[in-house]
């Protein structure tokens, strides 16, 4: 009898568990979002680029380069911009073309994960 | 092709929660498994609590060295080779790192550790500061994990670590003893195969709460990271996990078949453990090193 009770409230316990725990879950630092979007073709070069991630990124391992047409852009200092998003600005203005973003960043895990996104520019103003 | 950094680190971290497994395993052989056999033992009692002190020393060294080790590492994961040759770069991810904070809690742990077996392996009274040291040490893994931020998680982290390290890590302590004891107490050498025996007997209600306590601390996480059954076979992180259970489930099974063997060999002088012990203790090294690279990989 006693162990049936033990072995029952363990199971119920278990069962309570994974209700208060299962929240979502993301694997390392989930990027959610980037600006340029992944794949888009702009008419006006941006300014800047932005990624947005499930996690606050931690900077001192973050990283970002884009590669252009012509080879590496120039950019400014990664910065936090909000919360959860990063970015950079481009110290001159882009040319036409396709663009790589390649970023490296870390979350609450430590875990690096690293990824890239690509976008065009179809004429520069 | 698997990424050399990510080869390097999950490596570095199987012999970091070896070690630390060590340390809880001789832990557990002074407060749960020593009590059990004094009587038994006799005189080899306090030879049987100087050998799991050196053992806990050698596991708390190898602990503080892998922890420099994990930064450098991580490092390289972060950076690149020529990052991970670069102290700019190693004391940016040390200091100025997230990951960095939850490291330098670990070093101070390990430090900790070393200092107090070190104590204990010379004055007795020091196994309860060298068990808090291990608990202290176990606690901090979690900050440099899958759980980080995560209190509850955390703590079902800790509780597996501790589950593991009392069932797997006191198996290897007490097969270690061949290379651990010393000769000073007179015929121990002889003795030793039937003191494992004994050991072994009586540790049975030890590895069954211990087994216990490593499922149900690591069903939860394990159901929470893989979010759904088709993850287990479609993600490269299921299938890990499941070659995880598979070897955990064939431990098991030789700890079954070995607590059967130990039962049947009560009374019987001289009687050396069998070799299925050992290979329950391989079986274990496996699945931490699994685990080492489980906890490397992002979760679905």
């Amino acid at each position: 009898m006693k162990r049936t009770l033990l072995t029952c409230s363990s199971v119920l316990a278990v069962i309570a568990l994974l209700g208060v725990l299962s929240v979502a879950v993301l694997a390392h630092n989930h990027l959610e979002k980037t600006m340029p979007t992944d794949g888009a073709s702009l008419t006006t070069a941006p300014d800047h680029v932005e990624l947005w991630f499930a996690e606050k990124p931690d900077l001192a391992v973050t990283k970002l380069d884009v590669m252009g047409p012509s080879g590496m852009v120039d950019l400014g200092p990664v910065h936090a911009i909000a919360k959860d998003s990063i970015g950079a600005s481009f110290k001159a203005k882009l040319a036409g073309g396709k663009y790589v973003v390649n970023w490296q960043t870390a979350g609450d895990d430590g875990h690096v994960s690293k990824g890239d996104f690509s976008f065009s520019v179809t004429s520069a103003h | 092709m698997p990424d050399l950094s990510f080869v390097v680190e999950a490596g570095v971290k199987a012999f970091l929660y070896a070690s630390i497994l060590l340390v809880v395993g001789a832990s557990a052989v002074r407060w749960l498994l020593l009590p059990r056999i004094r009587i038994e033992a006799g005189s080899d009692a306090q030879t049987i609590e100087r050998s799991a002190a050196r053992v806990a020393l050698v596991g708390a060294a190898l602990t503080v060295g892998l922890c420099a080790l994990r930064l450098w590492a991580h490092t390289l994961s972060a950076f690149g080779l020529d990052g991970a040759r670069s102290w700019t770069s190693i004391r940016l991810v040390a200091v100025e790192s997230r990951w960095g904070h939850g490291w330098q809690q670990q070093l101070l742990a390990s430090t900790v550790l070393l200092v107090a077996t070190g104590t204990s392996a010379v004055v007795r009274a020091s196994w309860p500061l060298a068990t808090a040291a291990a608990i202290y040490c176990v606690s901090t893994l979690p900050l440099l994990g899958h759980a980080n931020g995560h209190a509850a998680r955390m703590g079902l982290d800790v509780l597996h670590v501790l589950g593991a390290g009392c069932w797997l890590g006191t198996l290897a302590v007490v097969m270690a003893m061949r290379f651990s004891s010393t000769n000073d107490a007179a015929g121990f050498a002889e003795r030793l195969g039937a003191i494992q025996t004994a050991m072994l007997r009586r540790f049975s209600p030890v590895a069954l709460s211990s087994a216990a306590a490593i499922v149900m601390s690591g069903l939860v996480p394990a159901w929470i990271y893989v979010g759904s059954p088709t993850n287990l076979y479609s993600t490269r992180y299921g299938r890990i996990l499941l070659v995880k259970l598979g070897l955990v489930g064939l431990v098991g099974a030789c700890g079954f078949v070995n607590w059967r063997r130990v039962r049947r060999a009560a009374g019987r002088t001289n009687q050396r453990p069998a070799a299925l012990v050992t290979i329950e203790v391989g079986l274990a090294i496996a699945v931490v090193v699994v685990t080492a690279f489980l906890t490397e990989i992002g979760h679905p």
